[in-house]
């Protein structure tokens, strides 16, 4: 992958080493080598394509080995899956960019976050950082795979998710973070939405979720408590 | 060349016509493409020529509108300058490969997230392009911008597709 560079007669911009565009651009992001059989993205990360039918074994394979504890492995598989997710975006950002994603004016972390869950099939996400002064972060994900898949449940079925995002914005804040999902468009809602926050302070919110409170009522409560 | 980077026309005539020869009439198409390349590639390099006062230009239109912007985000007006050029840049990508969802696709989309987060107003971002395109139409020959122009107008309307944020930053 070409590393950061600055295009001839850019405008430079003080503390910013790049100009360039999408790193997720559909035409350049994933090529495959059909005589390898092998599909790599930009960066040269391998990666395969897995249907809805995988998925569905997957889910189904999980919930008849784990029973009742299946909830908890999916969000335990993501969490690991989600801290090497955030790894790799780092490290593709941070060559691609020419700055770390630390460094990152927020917008634009905001955006090739956009980028990295829509080119990976993962849904819409939007991140609602105006409650981070209280210490929560609200993610909208429209089109989530398994809330998709399943169609209809009486509980939030995104737990691989909870767990991806939780092990991604750990692996990014260095901090030990939760999430807990509070709407599933499979329940009913219009997209799926996710808290993200310090694990003791997320820890009533599932049983919350349980007894019905709504997504609203919930952030209304975890903000009326300090951080 | 690798199939997959073809550009877009001769791309989506071999996808079409799958496993046909390709038809008088596809083949003119691609001969209409291929003969307007050297056009194409003098409008490219006519923009590159005028780049920097096309984009001074927008700018010296914009600053008066938005006397307060700089006070929102820091380096502004740089980085003003700098996503005109992209946006420009990426833009004649397109005109090139005659294929305006390449903008998209490569710039647009993601640019126009990143100004949705910044608490850029659609408002603002079509003064600042319908500035840029306007610049163009000023200071490019008539036949490079009867080129550009309708790729410009469809990147216009790619970035200002986005709701209005709830604090504006403008």
């Amino acid at each position: 992958m070409p590393t950061a560079e600055v295009a001839p007669g850019a405008k430079r911009v003080p503390g910013e080493s790049q100009m360039r565009g999408n790193f997720y651009a559909e035409s350049s992001y994933v090529q495959t080598d059909v005589l390898k059989g092998v599909t790599r993205n930009r960066a040269g990360t391998r990666m395969v394509c897995l249907t809805e039918d995988f998925l569905h074994g997957f889910r189904r394979a999980i919930q008849d080995e784990c029973g009742p504890a299946a909830e908890t492995v999916f969000r335990t598989c993501g969490r690991k899956w989600g801290m090497t997710f955030a790894q790799r975006f780092e490290k593709e950002m941070a060559e691609f960019y020419g700055k770390p994603v630390s460094e990152f004016m927020l917008a634009l972390f905001q955006a090739c976050l956009v980028e990295l869950f829509s080119h990976n099939g993962w849904g819409k996400v939007t991140l609602d950082v105006s409650r981070h002064e209280e210490g929560l972060l609200i993610v909208t994900l429209d089109n989530a795979i398994f809330a998709s898949m399943v169609k209809k449940a009486d509980k939030p079925v995104d737990a691989l998710m909870a767990g991806i995002l939780a092990g991604f914005f750990s692996r990014l804040s260095g901090q030990e973070l939760d999430c807990v999902q509070t709407t599933c468009k499979a329940c009913g809602a219009d997209a799926s939405r996710f808290i993200i926050g310090l694990t003791p302070r997320l820890a009533p919110v599932e049983a919350w979720v349980a007894n019905g409170k709504s997504h609203v009522e919930i952030i209304a409560q975890l903000a009326s408590v300090r951080a | 060349m690798p199939y997959s980077n073809m550009p877009s026309r001769m791309m989506q005539l071999i996808n079409e016509s799958d496993n046909l020869y390709l038809s008088p009439q596809e083949q003119e198409q691609l001969l209409g493409y291929t003969r307007s390349l050297p056009k194409r590639f003098q409008a490219a390099r006519a923009v590159e020529a005028k780049e920097n006062d096309i984009v001074a230009a927008a700018l010296a239109l914009l600053r008066p509108r938005y006397p307060s912007f700089d006070s929102y985000h820091e380096h502004a007006w740089d980085k003003g300058h700098r996503d005109m050029q992209l946006v420009l840049r990426y833009t004649v990508q397109a005109m090139l490969m005659d294929d305006p969802q390449v903008a998209a696709d490569k710039l647009l989309v993601w640019l126009r997230t990143l100004f949705m987060n910044l608490g850029l107003t659609p408002q603002f971002c079509k003064d600042t392009f319908t500035f840029l395109r306007e610049a163009c139409r000023k200071q490019l020959p008539a036949e490079a911008n009867a080129l550009l122009d309708p790729f410009l107008a469809h990147s216009i309307d790619v970035i200002c597709d986005f709701p209005e944020p709830e604090l504006a930053a403008v």
